[in-house]
């Protein structure tokens, strides 16, 4: 009888929670509708309209469902709260893809899904087709899903809370964001918002300026400046038009976007401590040094083999091929200005393996970039080093090692363990990819690549994503955007309570 | 008002590191190839 409440309320939990996250993102679908308004694409802002119903009506449900569980203040337990994070990235994933697919520039549902959860996740691959005929609504909707994906749709939703529960930490872990900036979950949202935000300003500004400078139209500059600001912020990758950034040819567009590519791969914990004044923190960071160092080898070595076949001629080619494609993919980021093919052609297979590295490896912790983090990079590379030094030193007395990440933290085996157990994940979806992606007919370099851009939710693409690939590809691919975002435990979480839901349900006497 | 001269101060100390870092690739890059 206990168990038969328990149950009851645990679904009415998540019911209710997942449907106020719904609808605060859902909210979000009047800013592509104004701008339709503006611009006058009425079939657009019916799409929008449509989507608004359907996303409202849906949240307003599942919230009114579950409010008995809001009433009685039910006790919030993590698999409540792990269980959230990762349901709500999927419903959302179907709700937002409304407008996609009623635009007819997606073929079908899964194209449109496949886009959104790009978007969501930061990755920046796309199937959407014909991109330089969408409509301004679309536009903004899609670099919109990209720049809250970012930030986090579970950080979006409580920072309009009107009051903390206990449960809301437990949906913040949920999200793979566990840095805490404010004694409080809803401060912490707040303040993460509040530098994005600030940063949306001064990142939009600055590219608005360069974009009338070379030769773009007022409107037009501006709405470049805000949708690759977004896409550099959050690291999604995603542009205006299907060139990406060749569009612009501009070194200065480049640099700019190039910024806050790397900024936004930065901890919001080490944006917070460099507002406070802790300058220092950027010199003494794990994250930083792990970054600044695996980015800088990666740009030499990469430099120093097509250096052997001329392929750029002077630093400033170099940089804007070589430094820009890098450190694009390190920070997972995936604005391209390069051709996918090039990469195949140009960069030859040796230089195709850096970049995979580099996506793998990823940006900061609790930033808005993917991969496996600089933060694990380093810890399991120090855990490493000093394991070697404790096995070769003839001092037996107990020796601390420890990390600066904000704060010095000690070095413990669990830490390392839950370190490399994440890593192990992300190989193993990578290796797992890039099997699906040879077996479907592709050779295996090229299955690697795109496995690991997908992995890593980074963006680029060596020519497997389209339209025309296999749906079965396509599948795994938004599954590991969606694994990669959410660091595993909370889709564990989902599939564990799914399956003991299941489990009741059959094996109940 | 202390609270915004840190702020900006934090932004400037950011945007300035990460244009440092991007021109020292630079100046390794011109140092490789010229």
């Amino acid at each position: 009888m206990e168990k038969q409440i328990t149950k009851v309320t645990s679904l009415k939990i998540i019911s209710y929670y997942t449907g106020f996250i719904i609808m605060i993102v859902s909210a979000l679908l009047i800013l592509p509708l104004i701008v339709s308004l503006i611009y006058q694409e009425w079939n657009t802002l019916s799409d929008f309209l449509i989507t608004c119903s359907v996303s409202a009506i849906s949240g307003l449900l599942m919230m009114i469902y579950g409010y008995e569980a809001r009433q009685q203040q039910a006790t919030f337990e993590w698999k409540h709260g792990l269980t959230i994070a990762a349901l709500v990235w999927i419903i959302l994933m179907f709700l937002c893809a409304i407008p996609y697919r009623l635009s007819g520039h997606n073929t079908s549902m899964l194209d449109a899904c496949f886009d959104v959860m790009s978007g969501f996740t930061t990755t920046g691959l796309v199937l959407t087709t014909d991109i330089d005929h969408i409509s301004m609504g679309l536009n903004v909707w899609r670099h919109l899903l990209t720049f809250v994906g970012g930030q986090g749709m579970i950080v979006l939703a409580l920072s309009f809370l009107a009051r903390e529960t206990g449960g809301t930490y437990k949906m913040y872990i949920g999200e793979a964001k566990d840095i805490e900036l404010l004694p409080n979950v809803k401060g912490t949202a707040r303040y993460i918002w509040k530098i994005s935000m600030i940063y949306l300003f001064v990142g939009t500004l600055a590219l608005w300026i360069v974009g009338l400078l070379i030769g773009l139209k007022p409107a037009s500059a501006f709405f470049h400046a805000l949708f690759i600001f977004q896409s550099s912020w959050s690291t999604g990758g995603f542009a205006p038009n299907s060139q990406n950034m060749l569009f612009y040819h501009s070194f200065i567009y480049e640099s700019i976007a190039l910024i806050f590519c790397i900024l936004g791969s930065f901890n919001f914990g080490l944006h917070y401590a460099v507002w406070k004044g802790k300058k220092k923190e950027l010199f003494h960071n794990i994250e930083v040094k792990s970054f600044l160092i695996t980015s800088m080898i990666a740009c030499i070595i990469v430099t120093l083999y097509l250096e052997k076949f001329n392929i750029y001629k002077g630093a400033i080619a170099g940089f804007r091929r070589i430094v820009f494609n890098i450190i694009s993919a390190h920070t997972t980021t995936g604005f391209g200005n390069v051709y996918a093919r090039q990469f195949l052609y140009d960069w030859n297979e040796f230089g195709i393996a850096i970049l995979i590295i580099a996506m793998m490896i990823g940006g900061s912790a609790c930033s808005t970039a993917g991969g496996i983090k600089g933060l694990r990079v380093g810890i399991l590379l120090k855990g490493f080093l000093f394991d070697i030094k404790k096995l070769i030193s003839s001092d037996r007395a107990i020796q601390v090692k420890k990390v600066h990440h904000i704060k010095d933290i000690i070095l413990s085996d669990a830490l390392v363990k839950s370190s490399a157990l994440i890593t192990i994940c992300y190989i193993i979806v990578f290796i797992l990819g890039t099997l699906i992606g040879n077996a479907l007919g592709y050779p295996i370099i090229e299955a690697a690549f795109e496995s690991a851009s997908v992995t890593g939710n980074v963006g680029l693409s060596i020519g497997i994503t389209s339209t025309s690939m296999p749906s079965v590809l396509k599948l795994f691919y938004i599954v590991a955007m969606y694994l990669g975002r959410l660091e595993f435990l909370s889709v564990f979480a989902l599939i564990a309570y799914i399956i003991g839901g299941v489990r009741r349900k059959c094996f109940r006497k | 008002m202390e609270k915004i001269k840190f702020e900006i101060k934090g932004i400037l100390n950011e945007l300035l590191f990460t244009a440092f870092y991007m021109l020292l690739l630079m100046f390794i890059l011109y140092i490789i190839m010229g």
